[in-house]
C-alpha cells in the first residue's frame, strides 16, 4: 500500500520526540485534509447508496402495482 | 488482535478492529446526538489503547472533522442544518475559542494546586469542575424534561414547558438587531444567538471539548429550535472549532494521522447511521437519550480530570 507507507514515512518526521521537532507543512495539510476527504467521501457514498435504493424501492413498488 | 495498526507518534501497535469499533460508536453519537464526541473518544484511547492524553485530544480533535462532515452530509439531505444560524455560531466560537485559549495562557501563569501529592493547575481543576456540574445540570434538565412529558401523557401535568430562572431571561431578551432563520423557523435577537456562540466557544477554547453538549440544548431551550435542526446546525458549526483545534494541535505534534485515519474508517460510517437514526425517533425520545449521554459525558469528565490528578 503505497499511500499508506507514505503516511507513515510523513508522520514519523513529524515525531515530537526527535530533537529540533517541527512538523512539516506537508504533513499539516495531510491532518486537514485526509478527515475531511474522507468525511466528504462517506457522505458522498452514503447519498449515492440512498439514491440508488429509493430508485430500486420505487421501481419494485411500480412492478407491484402492475 | 484481529489486525494490528503501528502508530508512529507513539511507537504503539494497536489493534486496528477495535479502533475502527471506537470509531464506529464515536460516529453514531455525534450524527445522533449532534455532538464531537471527543468527550467519548479521549478516555476511550487513553484507557483501552494506552495512548498519551495530549496525543488523543489532537487526534480526536481531527476525527471530529470527518465524523461531522459525514453527518452533516446526511443532516443537510434531511433539511436538519440551518446554514445562517450555523455559521453565525461558527463566527462567535471562534473568537470564544481564541479568547478562550488566551485565557488558559494566562491561567497557566497563575501556578497550581496539591491534590493527593500531586500539583495540577488550579484553573484548570477549577474549570472541569464547573463543566462537570453544567453537564449534570443539562442532564437533570433534560431528563425532568422527558419525565414531565411522560406526566403530561398520563394526564398528571399540564404543561411540559421547562421553566428555568436563568433560561426565561435568556427567552425574553429580544434587543435589536432581530434575525429570520428560515430552516429552524424561528425570528429572535441576533445578539442572543452570538451570545450563545461566545459562551459555546469559550468552554470549547478553555477545556478543549466539543460544544455541542452546551450547543444543542442552548438551540432546544434558549432559542426553541426543534431538537432534529439543533443536533444538525450543531453538527455544521462545530466543523470550524475542529479543524482550528486540528491545526494547533498538528502544530505541536499531538496529531497521529493513521490513528485518526483507522478510527475515521468507523466514525465516517457510524456518523451516517446516527444521522438515519435520528429519522426515526422522536424529539423528545432524542432529548432522553441525550440526558442520559449529559451524564455519561460528566462522568467521563470526572475520570478524565480524576486521571489527570493521579498522574500529575
Amino acid at each position: 500500500m503505497p499511500l499508506a507507507n507514505i503516511i507513515l514515512h510523513i508522520s514519523r518526521d513529524a515525531n515530537p520526540s526527535e530533537p529540533g521537532f517541527q512538523p512539516s507543512g506537508v504533513y499539516i495539510a495531510i491532518c486537514i485534509l485526509i478527515p475531511v476527504f474522507m468525511g466528504v467521501i462517506t457522505g458522498l457514498i452514503s447519498s449515492l447508496v440512498l439514491r440508488i435504493f429509493r430508485k430500486s424501492r420505487t421501481k419494485t413498488e411500480v412492478s407491484g402495482d402492475l | 488482535m484481529i489486525f494490528d495498526v503501528y502508530l508512529p507518534l507513539t511507537d504503539l501497535y494497536v489493534d486496528g478492529a477495535a479502533l475502527i469499533a471506537l470509531g464506529l460508536v464515536v460516529g453514531f453519537i455525534s450524527g445522533f446526538f449532534g455532538v464531537g464526541g471527543g468527550i467519548i473518544a479521549v478516555p476511550m484511547l487513553y484507557i483501552f489503547f494506552n495512548i498519551p492524553f495530549p496525543i488523543a485530544i489532537g487526534s480526536s480533535l481531527a476525527l471530529i472533522i470527518g465524523t461531522c462532515i459525514s453527518a452533516s452530509y446526511r443532516h443537510h439531505h434531511f433539511g436538519h442544518i440551518d446554514y445562517k444560524m450555523g455559521l453565525i455560531f461558527m463566527i462567535g466560537a471562534f473568537i470564544g475559542i481564541e479568547s478562550g485559549a488566551r485565557v488558559i495562557q494566562v491561567f497557566k501563569q497563575m501556578g497550581g494546586i496539591s491534590i493527593l501529592g500531586k500539583t495540577i493547575p488550579a484553573p484548570d481543576f477549577a474549570i472541569s469542575l464547573i463543566y462537570i456540574t453544567l453537564l449534570f445540570c443539562i442532564g437533570i434538565l433534560m431528563f425532568r424534561e422527558n419525565r414531565n412529558i411522560k406526566r403530561k401523557s398520563l394526564g398528571i401535568m399540564n404543561s411540559v414547558i421547562v421553566k428555568n430562572f436563568l433560561i426565561e431571561r435568556f427567552r425574553n431578551f429580544h434587543p435589536r438587531p432581530r434575525v429570520k432563520f428560515e430552516s429552524a423557523g424561528i425570528h429572535v435577537s441576533l445578539w442572543t444567538v452570538l451570545s450563545i456562540s461566545l459562551i459555546v466557544g469559550f468552554v470549547t477554547g478553555l477545556l478543549g471539548v466539543g460544544g455541542g453538549f452546551i450547543l444543542v440544548p442552548a438551540m432546544i431551550y434558549i432559542l426553541k429550535v426543534s431538537t432534529k435542526i439543533a443536533i444538525g446546525t450543531s453538527l455544521f458549526s462545530i466543523i470550524l472549532g475542529a479543524l482550528y483545534g486540528t491545526l494547533t494541535h498538528t502544530v505541536k505534534g499531538n496529531v497521529d494521522i493513521v490513528l485518526v485515519t483507522v478510527l475515521l474508517v468507523g466514525s465516517a460510517v457510524g456518523a451516517q447511521f446516527g444521522a438515519a437514526a435520528t429519522r426515526k425517533i422522536e424529539g423528545p425520545r432524542i432529548r432522553f437519550y441525550f440526558s442520559i449521554l449529559t451524564f455519561i459525558a460528566a462522568l467521563m469528565s470526572a475520570v478524565k480530570l480524576l486521571l489527570k490528578i493521579l498522574l500529575g
